[in-house]
């Protein structure tokens, strides 16, 4: 089973149209990726049923999300841009709420992590740094023993330290083959870290939705003079852009010439290149 | 919905204890005043038991909680059904105290009558201002459920301050019958409300 399909889904704005398909398998870990403005929220919301799609479907843990999708959100877990909690809380005043919503509320867990993560219990919440406040939104999201983790830009605000720690957290989370998790990101190095799935998101399009791995395999990175550039075909070129040394491309191993071999590609700098499709040189 | 409840019950005390003390104050002092000099004084408490819980969505749109909240295992209409049920028992908990504190001033002096319109007629006070903000705010937003409040409070003040005479000392067939009218006519809105309140924001889009 798919722990999300999201099938023709269509959400327009303003100014803005979202259109996407997009499958999480269980068991994995599902990276969004896309600047500002590019429908990771919109897809996030659409996704927990926040917002009703002009068109298409979505299947979450096999239940189409338009209808008795209540009970499924026991087996959720959210972490929003913004947590959204009550700034008088304390993380335990917080505790005894979520309890009071969730069946499966697990005090003990939420205990654990709170100790795990270093969130002060007693302080309230609009006491918090910003990444104290995005550690007990992720100790909320996981206490219920959730099946899906949907996180959006839960790493932002956090030092490298938590936030290696988190990205830790969430790997031990999908060593159950029932588990699965939607992460939305712009620091694309941790999703680098964690992830099965990459998707690039830009301007309500998918750009591509790929293993990490086979990414790896099939995009790679060559700096090349200006004349051996020019030489290549440009099928194989998914981006360039100009250096002092010549040009540092993004392409295609497979339609690389014998005798040019490329380097391992970031995710980020694909990513960035994709979207600037047009600095092709 | 437990945990909504106690969410507010938290957010009261720390948001509301202000509110609450001005209560206790206005309770106090209509032992003292008679209430047909000073009838604001003697609907106040109720009034506020009533809107306490509508002030808490405003912060709520400002924390973000109404986002979170749609994300947890909770359907609309439930979480429409708690700030109904919260504001009933806020209203009953001061209703409840205003009528004890004036039984104690009106039964020794032998005016069951006047202390049996007032029962009457102060739900009117309690249920309306929240009838009237709550499927506004919700659906629409807490800056249109303020104006709203700010219109009502004084619309309702201002009749509650002229009809005063009315209710008090003149225990006729027709004002026993305006007061019950009255206490029907506030629950029915009340009820009414909430079932639209459960339409209305079910269509919201946060």
């Amino acid at each position: 089973m798919n722990a999300i399909e999201i099938q023709g889904l269509e959400k327009h704005y303003a100014g803005f149209d979202l259109k996407l398909d997009l499958t999480l398998p269980q068991g994995c870990i599902l990276g969004l990726v896309g600047e500002n403005g590019a429908g990771k929220t919109t897809t996030i919301k659409a996704i927990l049923g926040m917002l009703r799609p002009d068109a298409g479907t979505i299947r979450v843990l096999g239940q189409d999300n338009g209808k008795s999708f209540v009970p499924v959100r026991e087996d959720i877990g959210v972490v929003l841009d913004e947590p959204g909690f009550p700034a008088c809380l304390t993380a335990v005043q917080l505790g005894k709420v979520l309890a009071g919503i969730y069946r499966n509320w697990d005090a003990a867990a939420y205990a654990g992590y709170l100790r795990q993560l270093a969130v002060p219990t007693d302080k309230k919440y609009q006491d918090f740094s910003r990444g104290m406040k995005m550690k007990l939104a992720i100790a909320a999201a996981l206490s219920h023993h959730p099946k899906l983790l949907v996180l959006d830009e839960p790493t932002s605000g956090l030092d490298p330290v938590v936030r290696d720690e988190v990205v830790g957290i969430f790997s031990e989370f999908t060593r159950d083959e029932e588990h699965a998790v939607l992460i939305s990101s712009h620091i694309v190095s941790d999703l680098e870290k964690l992830c099965d799935y990459i998707a690039f998101l830009h301007k309500g399009r998918l750009l591509l939705c790929e293993e990490k791995d086979a990414l790896r395999e099939e995009y790679g990175l060559v700096q090349l003079a200006k004349a051996d550039f020019a030489a290549l075909d440009p099928a194989a070129v998914v981006g360039s852009r100009a250096t002092p040394y010549g040009v540092s491309a993004i392409v295609r191993r497979e339609a690389l010439p014998a005798g040019i071999s490329a380097e391992p590609v970031s995710l980020e700098d694909l990513f960035v290149v994709m979207v600037k499709g047009e600095e092709k040189a | 919905m437990k945990g909504l409840l106690k969410k507010d019950l938290y957010m009261i005390w720390a948001y509301g204890r202000m509110l609450l003390l001005i209560s206790a104050v206005f309770l106090a002092m209509s032992a003292f005043v008679p209430a047909e000099e000073n009838f604001f004084i003697v609907i106040y408490p109720v009034l506020l038991g009533g809107v306490l819980p509508v002030t808490l969505l405003s912060y709520d749109e400002r924390f973000g909680w109404n986002r979170y909240c749609d994300a947890l295992p909770l359907s609309r209409r439930q979480i429409v059904n708690e700030r109904f049920l919260m504001s009933l028992l806020s209203f009953l908990v001061l209703y409840a105290l205003t009528l004890l504190v004036q039984a104690v001033v009106l039964l020794p002096r032998g005016r069951a009558a006047d202390l049996g319109q007032l029962a009457a007629v102060l739900p009117c006070f309690g249920l309306l201002a929240p009838a009237i903000m709550l499927p506004i705010t919700l659906r629409w937003g807490v800056e249109k459920g303020r104006l709203v409040y700010y219109f009502f409070i004084g619309a309702l003040v201002a009749a509650g301050m002229i009809f005063s005479k009315q209710i008090f000392g003149v225990s006729s067939a027709i004002t026993r019958w305006g007061a019950a009218l009255v206490l029907a006519a506030s629950v029915l809105v009340f009820a009414a409300s909430w079932l639209l309140s459960q339409r209305l924001y079910e269509t919201r889009e946060l």
